[in-house]
């Protein structure tokens, strides 16, 4: 059966937005009133308004200091606190995702694993090659590695196409090797020993562990909806800020938590509540990205070799992924799995913001955040007639 | 005692985090974790401090000094510093809170009293501080050598900051408590123009100041414009960036809370960058957004007030954090003088301005309570002295610092305390509240040996309905069907309730036949559930039906009127059998406060228009204050059809339908199920063996299990479903002997002919499909269930169940869905629903059905038993968020706080006329 999903589809085909804003749940908003999607159709080539970071990064772009002036760089630089509580909302959901009750599961993460480290390999491995001739040092290479990881998360499958439950779940779980393997990496740059490194890494998760246990007892005795908001908010700014105050990604201390809230009774609440707090914050992020991109010919260059190399380490990846699962539609796999997130370009933000004086990162970052709309565009291209994966 | 170990074990790791020393790398570098630690941390022991009678905003000004840098500094410097951030878009949104709660058709009528009351309080209070600092001024410790005209001056200047209000601390009480009343008016009004009134006596006093110590300035006006520019600047923009919003909210109304978050950062940064008050923007804004957008600014007040917690938290923990202490002690004997003078002349001013302006008598002596903390304001005129009068100028501002830690941390405590006494605080238990069904949530019932049983009624929503009278107490006021009803109420026809722990009062009214026959079987069963429901059966309308009906709301509307002891008292009507009850009792008492609350479906116009006395219908609803309904389609519905039928006579504004000068909010509220209850019964090993013993009695042995769980109603589409099934065994052969269908149905209203028919049209069905599709040695295709099953045998039946059908030709909402769902924490199993059933409204994620469409619908049958595990569990745990995000308490909070929060006016709803007499013609549709 062929993709036949609408862009409407595809939107809802993507969590990392998270939820309905909760105001407008509350008051029924655009119900009989005037529809701003009635705008977009407006647009010609309305489809890719589908993609998040293809026009968010532009206004991003825009605001910038680059272009208007508007979002000025101090402005730009004190966002960052949000940055890291969008990454650590996403490393909830993440770890959210990582409650395995099948063989059919595990092998999911089997494969997706093997998917992610094949892109991290490929695009890693070309990055450590060129900063090895340009005398860079090894964490610009790590950042492409972990920003061309990830896929679009998937939350929901939509009810008249089939790709969805396997790329959803691989999508939910390929994840996670590059959210582990990028903070031992990056403590391992920045600790003088691997122990150091481990250890740094190890007190994220186990603080995190720790917020999130708190958090848990507090949200099953908590009382009425505006207390379990509350909480949730205190959680995710907890995790996003302790990883900040430590100098980890955020995406480490939220997928320590989601991993402890996926095995608890009920994380159902979770969910529910992080959904609306999720979705402000991922805008912002995007459009703090763009805000922060300088566009040179060295850094378009440079995304689009990361685009390119990511496109292949992708339709690799899920051709590799199809074998480990028995898929026979190995190419459609793939192409699905192209489809960029928003993780990968939160991460690199946040890497820039720790290390401003750094120009190769600022570089990679500059080539993720590029390669990032790239890689949409090329997404919205190749998923087209997919047929059915699953 | 679970809080306490969350509490401490945030404290552990927010003190072994603050072991690290990280280097800050931008500016609001610690944010996040500051206002996340505040955040729990804060809520936790304000929650404490609720429970030994404290406002909760005492507990988060707790936090804040305990964790702050003075004392724990668990909450370090910088991050007190950054907390101020988040500070200013507290304050804007506390602010925009506030505004919306000022209602210019409740001001406007008592504008040129509250203004009087303001000018004689200022007046007083500022005059008895200025005499008072004046001749003082050589003892206090700031500048004693001032010449004596200098003196005065100073004392005047020193008397309009000492004398200022807090609206923040105000608001923040008010949000706090869900305050409303004419105490919460006259307070909150006070504050903002007692602090206008105020700040322009500062600037003139601080003109006359400069004037005398450097006489080349007397012409320089910038101070007064600077502080023109303060009042008419805040003003001026907040009600202008309030229009705006107001206009988004009407035209757009999109992404409201990115919007509103956004607009309270930049706009309190802005507002400071230009000068202004983010807090008398704030509420400018609030103003506006609140009467220019007015539907959608009620609504709007409720959401922002419900989500307001966390502003509160932060904004009070801040406050907390950077309070001075050390000011405190250093000056203490001069803080204790003003406070004392401060309190003397307010109580005085008070009690003058209230009998000047002619103030309730009711209030007047709680209004000083209200007024009495301070907070921004006060510090703001500190730091303009400061930084006007370098020197002495820091000492004032000290002892301004000083005078908010007192004031900020007492004022509270009693504005609460006023709100309390004035009975306009919503208290933790919420306000008394009467419950009015038609069925009764337990039934005492005669055995045969003659003793008395009382088990409680099945049904998801009396179980729902009882959880919360449980919680919360009061009356809930039914018809008494049991046996043994009679016997065993009191000479008021009360008995308390459940048996095993009386928590509540059951009233039982006693409806004689046949009123009860016509006014249930009749009208409300064979007239208005056929209505409302679109399946093809004929409403029966009769004269004599809808006499009875009337006459029983209005037996309904007396007893609740009897029960109704206290004015605050609000009433939660259930279901399309008491249509009239809140007309009724308006009738008797025009203060009532009702919500009704329409479980099943309402028509289209076109369709309501069949019934002769559907103006009756829409007007008995409208007398409620809010009307709450399943879907939004059904509040569509409603809406079109007050506008179709009642005319010119009413409008509808967002969520209000207005009649006369009365509001009713119509909304739409999905209702849930108890979903911690059903874990519960998850939990419970006795489900296993329950499990086992269903197991037997079905023969359920390892093949594919579906079940159906319903009331035999012709609404519930269950011949369409055995159709399907028969579509499905025919069609695929292989699933005959391993397929069991188990259908529990339970009769009802069998007395009715088309209830009747279609039990035997189910039984028919059953047998032919057994009949057909049996095989030898295998499983049976439908098993019969014909009797209720109880919900502690229903969740292990759903736990056994591969798929789960609802195929409801139309449906209010189905709540065997919602409870199929909860029932699988294994994330397995398929949820089949109809398209017509209000759940599918919710749960996307179900196969969704025409069940009039027998080939898709066996065809979805299908997919369900075939559907991958992966996708089960994708869909499954999609569900569960929504099932157990919206229980049943949500949905009973909404409707009673939505209801407890609602703008009050005079209510002019024209009583009913006496029921006509019964007539004897039957009308049913042609």
């Amino acid at each position: 059966m062929p993709w036949r999903g609408s862009t409407a589809e595809r939107e809802r085909y993507r969590s990392e937005d998270g939820g309905a804003d909760a105001l407008d749940v509350f008051v029924n908003a655009s119900k009989d009133r005037f529809d701003t999607s009635r705008l977009w159709r407006w647009v010609p080539g309305s489809a890719l308004l589908a993609a998040p970071a293809l026009w968010l990064v532009p206004v991003g772009w825009l605001l910038g200091p680059s272009a208007l002036g508007l979002a000025t760089p101090e402005l730009v630089v004190g966002a960052s606190p949000l940055l890291s509580v969008a990454m650590a909302a996403l490393g909830v959901f993440v770890g959210l995702g990582l409650r395995l009750n099948s063989p059919g599961e595990r092998r999911l993460l089997l494969a997706s694993t093997a998917e992610s480290i094949i892109v991290m390999g490929l695009v890693g491995g070309a990055g450590a090659a060129w900063l090895a001739v340009t005398g860079g040092t090894l964490t610009p290479a790590i950042a492409l590695a972990l920003g061309a990881a990830a896929i679009a998360a998937a939350a929901s499958t939509p009810s008249t196409s089939t790709p969805g439950p396997t790329f959803a779940r691989l999508a939910d779980l390929d994840d996670v090797v590059p959210i582990l393997l990028g903070a031992l990496l990056l403590a391992a740059v920045q600790e003088p020993t691997w122990r150091a490194a481990l250890f740094v890494v190890g007190r994220s998760a186990a603080l995190a562990i720790l917020f999130a246990a708190a958090g848990w007892l507090l949200l099953r005795g908590s009382h009425g909806e505006a207390e379990r908001v509350t909480v949730v908010a205190g959680l995710l700014l907890l995790l996003g800020g302790a990883a900040q105050y430590l100098g980890t990604p955020a995406l480490l201390t939220g997928l320590a938590a989601g991993a402890l809230w996926s095995r608890a009774p009920g994380e159902e609440f979770v969910r529910r509540y992080m959904d609306p707090i999720q979705r402000p914050v991922v805008v912002l992020l995007v459009v703090a990205a763009g805000a922060l991109l300088t566009i040179t010919t060295a850094v378009v260059v440079a995304a689009l070799v990361f685009a390119t190399l990511r496109l292949a380490g992708k339709l690799l990846g899920g051709r590799v992924a199809a074998l480990v699962l028995g898929i026979t539609a190995r190419e459609s796999l793939g192409r699905l799995l192209v489809w960029p997130g928003v993780i990968g370009m939160a991460f690199l933000v946040n890497l820039a913001q720790l290390h401003t004086v750094d120009p190769w990162l600022q570089l990679a970052f500059g080539a993720v955040t590029l390669g990032t709309v790239v890689g949409e565009v090329a997404s919205l291209w190749l998923s087209r007639g997919v047929e059915d994966a699953s | 005692m679970r809080r306490l170990f969350a509490l401490a074990a945030i404290v552990v790791a927010m003190a072994a985090l603050r072991q690290a020393s990280p280097e800050a790398v931008s500016p609001f570098y610690h944010l996040p974790l500051a206002v996340g630690f505040t955040l729990l941390a804060a809520t936790v022991i304000g929650d404490a401090v609720a429970r030994v009678g404290l406002p909760r905003i005492t507990g988060y000004l707790l936090f804040g000094i305990v964790c702050g840098p003075s004392v724990a500094d668990l909450v370090s410097r910088e991050m007190a510093r950054d907390l101020q951030v988040v500070n200013g878009a507290a304050v804007a949104l506390i602010g925009l809170i506030g505004g919306l709660e000022l209602r210019w058709s409740r001001l406007a009528p008592r504008l040129a009293q509250t203004t009087r009351f303001t000018l004689a309080l200022v007046l007083v209070l500022y005059g008895g501080l200025a005499l008072l600092l004046g001749l003082a001024w050589p003892w206090l410790p700031i500048h004693p050598e001032a010449s004596p005209p200098v003196r005065w001056a100073l004392a005047s200047l020193l008397a309009a900051a000492v004398a200022t209000f807090s609206p923040v601390v105000s608001v923040a009480v008010v949000a706090e408590q869900r305050a409303r009343g004419r105490l919460t008016d006259v307070v909150l009004s006070t504050t903002i123009l007692g602090d206008l009134a105020l700040v322009a006596v500062f600037s003139l006093s601080l003109q006359a100041l400069r004037w005398l110590l450097t006489p080349g300035a007397a012409g320089d006006l910038a101070l007064l414009v600077e502080m023109a520019w303060l009042l008419v600047g805040s003003l001026a923009g907040g009600a202008l960036v309030g229009a705006a919003f107001a206009l988004y909210v009407t035209f757009v109304g999109r992404e409201l809370t990115a919007v509103l978050l956004v607009l309270s950062l930049v706009g309190s940064q802005a507002a400071r960058m230009l000068g202004l008050e983010p807090i008398f923007a704030g509420i400018a804004a609030g103003f506006v957004v609140g009467n220019v957008a007015r539907g959608q600014g009620e609504v709007l007040r409720i959401a922002i007030s419900k989500g307001s917690l966390p502003v509160l938290v932060v904004f009070f923990a801040a406050a907390g954090s950077a309070l001075d202490l050390q000011a405190l002690a250093t000056m203490w004997p001069v803080v204790v003088g003003l406070v004392a003078a401060r309190l003397l002349f307010l109580r005085l001013g008070t009690r003058l301005a209230s009998r000047a302006a002619d103030i309730e008598p009711e209030i007047a002596p709680l209004v000083w309570r209200g007024l009495f903390s301070q907070a921004g304001i006060t510090l703001g005129l500190g730091a303009v002295i400061a930084s006007e009068f370098l020197g002495w100028g820091t000492r004032v501002q000290a002892l301004a610092v000083a005078l908010v830690a007192v004031h900020e941390t007492v004022g509270p405590v009693l504005f609460r305390n006023a709100l309390r006494r004035a009975g306009e605080h919503a208290p933790a238990r919420g306000k008394p509240l009467i419950v009015a069904s038609n069925r009764e949530p337990y039934v005492h019932t005669y055995r045969d040996d003659g003793s008395v049983y009382c088990p409680a009624t099945a049904g998801g929503v009396a179980v729902a309905l009882d959880a919360l009278m449980r919680q919360r107490g009061g009356v809930w006021v039914a018809h008494g069907a049991g046996t043994a009803d009679r016997a065993v109420v009191d000479e008021r026809d009360h008995v308390l309730v459940p048996p095993d722990a009386p928590s509540y009062t059951l009233r039982r009214l006693w409806i004689d036949e046949p009123d009860f026959s016509r006014y249930y079987g009749g009208l409300a069963n064979e007239g208005l559930w056929p209505l409302c429901h679109v399946v093809d059966v004929r409403p029966i309308f009769r004269e004599a039906d809808w006499v009875a009906y009337r006459r029983v709301n209005a037996q309904f509307a007396a007893a609740i009127h009897q029960e109704m002891a206290n004015p605050a008292t609000l009433v939660f009507i259930q279901d399309y059998h008491l249509a009239l009850v809140a007309a009724e009792l308006r009738a008797r008492r025009p203060d009532a406060r009702t919500a009704i609350f329409w479980h099943i479906p309402w028509p289209s116009p076109d369709r309501l228009r069949v019934c002769p006395w559907r103006r009756e219908l829409l007007l008995g609803l409208l007398a409620n204050d809010l009307v709450a309904f399943q879907t939004e389609r059904d509040r569509r519905n409603y809406v079109m059809a007050t506008l179709d039928e009642l005319g010119d006579d009413v409008s509808a504004n967002g969520p209000y339908v207005s009649l006369g000068r009365h509001d009713c909010a119509v909304v739409s509220v999905p209702i849930g199920i108890d979903f911690d209850r059903i874990q519960d019964i998850v939990a419970d090993p006795a489900t296993e063996v329950e499990r086992q013993r269903l197991v037997e009695r079905f023969g359920l042995r390892g093949q594919i299990v579906g079940v159906g769980v319903d009331r035999l109603d012709y609404t519930k589409g269950i011949p369409e479903r055995l159709a399907a099934l028969d579509r499905l065994l025919t069609r695929r052969k292989e699933l005959r002997g391993t397929l069991t269908f188990v259908q529990v149905g339970v009769p009802s209203r069998s007395e009715l002919g088309s209830y009747s028919a279609i039990e035997t049209e189910i039984d028919r069905a059953v047998e032919r499909i057994n009949r057909r599709h049996a095989v030898e040695g295998g499983a049976v295709p439908v098993v019969y269930h014909k009797s209720a099953l109880p919900v502690q045998s229903l969740v292990p039946l759903f736990r056994m169940a591969r798929f789960c059908v609802v195929s409801s030709l139309h449906d209010g909402m189905n709540l065997v869905a919602k409870e199929f769902v909860a029932s699988r924490d294994d994330l397995k199993g398929v949820l089949v629903l109809s398209e017509f059933a209000g759940a599918a409204q919710e749960l996307g994620d179900a196969i969704i059905v025409n069940p009039y469409d027998i080939e898709g619908f066996a065809a979805a049958l299908g997919r369900a038993i075939d559907m991958p595990a992966v996708d089960q569990e994708r869909r499954m745990r999609t569900m569960r968020r929504i099932v157990a995000g919206r229980d049943v308490f949500n949905w009973a909070s909404d409707i009673l706080e939505g209801l407890e929060s609602l703008g009050r006016r005079p209510l002019l709803f024209p009583p009913p006329e006496e029921p006509a007499a019964p007539a004897v013609a039957d009308r049913s549709i042609a």
